[in-house]
């Protein structure tokens, strides 16, 4: 499989330029205006979060039980939870556990299954045999009910979340990523690095890793967004970080069924922050797919 | 076609024994030992040294993991599931009493995907750059973006303020009382087809663009053939082969999917099942419930493949 490197290109004409990422980036946002503003909202969510203290109005933490159930107010834009705690600083606050988790989940599954693919594809034999017959084993869950598995065995927390949704995402990249290796391999400038007498570990990292950059970068935008949706999924059933961290999920774990007249405020507000992030990863990944694979441009 | 079969079921042999293995240790690799795990640290001090041995005899983990394992490996065999350890009861009892309702919404739900995605991704495809392909790619990639337990929520949060409603509990099979059932696993299986309708949309679509600009498809059009007849033989046919191969793959979201909504909706599945053994540290129920999902979800590809092969007739296996 040959990717159409769109991406390759604009960074080779940037680098005469002096600046690679900003021409990228540029060019990028130039033909992709949806994926550029969603970028950039992108970008706002993540300052958001890491200005949390800063920006929310009230301590996200802390019980006061004469401020529970209000609804949204003038002091409480969008109203309090049963404790009194304030929903808007606790949304914000949980932006920082999806984002963290999220981004950190597809950078080291990404990483750990582009050296798996890379290898597997490359070495082949019986060392490719048995890094497909894992991955299948992997790939025979449905991915929650795994990742359900592995946090039951590991307990709750960030630790266990992050190693349980990384473990749910390598079989896919290891795919693509050791379907681009087979093909790289019998590539003549493959062979002419090999008869330069470069080792084989020089040929993997610099010859044929490179190329599954492009597909990579899809794969990986593209997941985003559903890593926060299945992390998300965790905190709804309380086995995500446990409570009283904030997070998105924790936020709408039970509370329809917690009263007779649920308060709508807490199932409808932690809801729409969910579905505009991963909209916004979703619409950037759409983008970025276009961009790396023109032919794909405008089929969906 | 059935020494394919044979063949498939041959290749699969390894990844069952892989993923009974990976549930197992899945299950050993926790920290402390296993009475501690399920009673808690206190609970688990409070035994005396007797009492100890006698529970981890009752639970089998007085032998070697090795042992243990084939102990496990052989009762999955005879389909002896054991019994809850807190409640007593038979665990195959609970899951023959679960599993339907559970079956039931995920069929519910496929059919619900296959029902709206295709004809919105045809529509979406016949008109083109219209009003109305612009709403169904918008709520397209709206319904990818929310999660299905917030939906959940969502209309159980209209059930109690709008309607002032709401379902019957309990469990109540579709040929005893086909209405109560009805009640109970229609919003469930919309909610979980609801995602899966917008992924099949979206492929239908863009196989459709596709394929349009076949040859094929413009000899069907040149030998005069009515729209209609040209979009459903020959295009949508050939169109809806990846669609098939996605709502294989699907089943596993849906599968997993499907233990959110049941907790949403309080539905007693087996997902809302395995979420409360969890819960309650019931650790050979969830062992037996994971590797039940695996099994489900082994089975629903390889029928996925099977149709595969009997829709298209390029494709032998030999």
């Amino acid at each position: 499989m040959r990717w159409p490197n769109a991406l390759a290109t604009s960074a080779s004409t940037a680098r005469s330029n002096g600046a690679p990422v900003v021409g990228i980036v540029v060019r990028f946002v130039r033909r992709y205006p949806v994926g550029g503003a969603m970028g950039f909202a992108i970008v706002l969510l993540i300052v958001a979060a890491i200005a949390a203290p800063v920006l929310s109005p009230y301590d996200p933490i802390r019980i006061k039980v004469l401020e529970a159930r209000q609804g949204p107010s003038a002091q409480h834009f969008i109203g309090t939870d049963y404790m009194g705690r304030d929903l808007l600083s606790r949304i914000i606050y949980g932006a920082r556990v999806s984002l963290f988790v999220s981004v950190t989940v597809v950078v080291m599954s990404t990483v750990l299954a582009m050296a798996l693919g890379v290898a597997s594809g490359y070495i082949g034999g019986r060392f490719d045999m048995i890094t497909q017959r894992v991955m299948e084993v992997i790939l025979a869950f449905p991915g929650l009910v795994l990742a359900l598995a592995l946090l039951t065995a590991m307990g709750a927390g960030v630790i266990p979340i992050l190693i349980a949704l990384t473990v749910v995402r390598i079989p896919a990249t290891t795919r693509v990523t050791r379907s681009v290796a087979i093909s790289v391999k019998e590539y003549p400038y493959v062979e002419a690095a090999r008869a330069v007498g470069c080792s084989h570990i020089r040929i993997m990292l610099r010859h044929v890793a490179p190329q599954t950059v492009a597909p990579v970068l899809v794969l990986a935008t593209a997941s985003l967004g559903t890593v926060i949706i299945a992390e998300a999924s965790l905190g709804f059933l309380g086995l995500g970080i446990p409570p009283p961290t904030p997070t998105w999920g924790n936020l709408l774990g039970g509370v329809v069924t917690a009263t007779f007249k649920p308060l709508w405020w807490l199932v409808v507000f932690p809801g729409v922050a969910i579905v505009v992030t991963v909209l916004a990863f979703n619409l950037l990944g759409d983008n970025v797919r276009d961009a790396v694979d023109p032919r794909l441009r405008g089929t969906t | 076609m059935h020494k394919y079969l044979a063949r498939r079921l041959l290749y699969a042999v390894p990844t069952v024994l892989g993923t009974t293995a990976l549930v197992f240790v899945a299950m050993r690799i926790m920290p402390g030992d296993m009475l501690a795990a399920m009673l808690g640290e206190e609970g688990a001090g409070l035994l005396s040294e007797a009492d100890r041995q006698i529970m981890l005899a009752k639970l089998g983990l007085d032998k070697p993991i090795h042992i243990q394992f084939l102990v496990w490996l052989w009762d999955i065999v005879r389909l002896d599931l054991g019994e809850s350890f807190f409640k007593g009861y038979p665990n195959a009892e609970l899951l023959a009493n679960r599993g339907p309702i559970t079956a039931q919404i995920a069929i519910m739900s496929v059919l619900f995907a296959w029902v709206v995605g295709i004809p919105v991704g045809v529509l979406a495809a016949l008109k083109r750059n219209s009003f109305l392909d612009y709403i169904a790619r918008f709520s397209t990639i709206l319904f990818l973006a929310t999660p299905n337990f917030w939906l959940a929520s969502l209309v159980v949060l209209a059930y109690v303020l709008v309607f002032d409603w709401m379902p019957p509990m309990g469990v109540v099979m579709p040929w005893e009382a086909p209405w109560q059932n009805l009640q109970i696993t229609i919003m469930p299986a919309i909610v979980l087809g609801s995602s899966a309708s917008a992924t099949i949309a979206r492929l239908t679509r863009s196989m459709l663009l596709e394929v349009v600009r076949e040859d094929y498809v413009r000899t069907a059009r040149a030998k005069g053939l009515g729209e209609s007849a040209v979009v459903v033989v020959h295009a949508l046919r050939n169109a809806l082969l990846p669609v098939i191969t996605l709502s294989g793959l699907l089943m596993g979201s849906l599968l997993g999917g499907s233990v959110v909504v049941e907790v949403a909706f309080n539905v007693p599945g087996l997902g809302a099942t395995m979420i409360a053994a969890i819960r309650e540290r019931d650790f050979l129920l969830v062992q037996n419930l994971v590797l039940i999902y695996a099994f489900v979800f082994m089975f629903a590809n390889l029928a996925v493949d099977m149709a595969y092969a009997w829709i298209d007739p390029r494709i032998h296996y030999e």
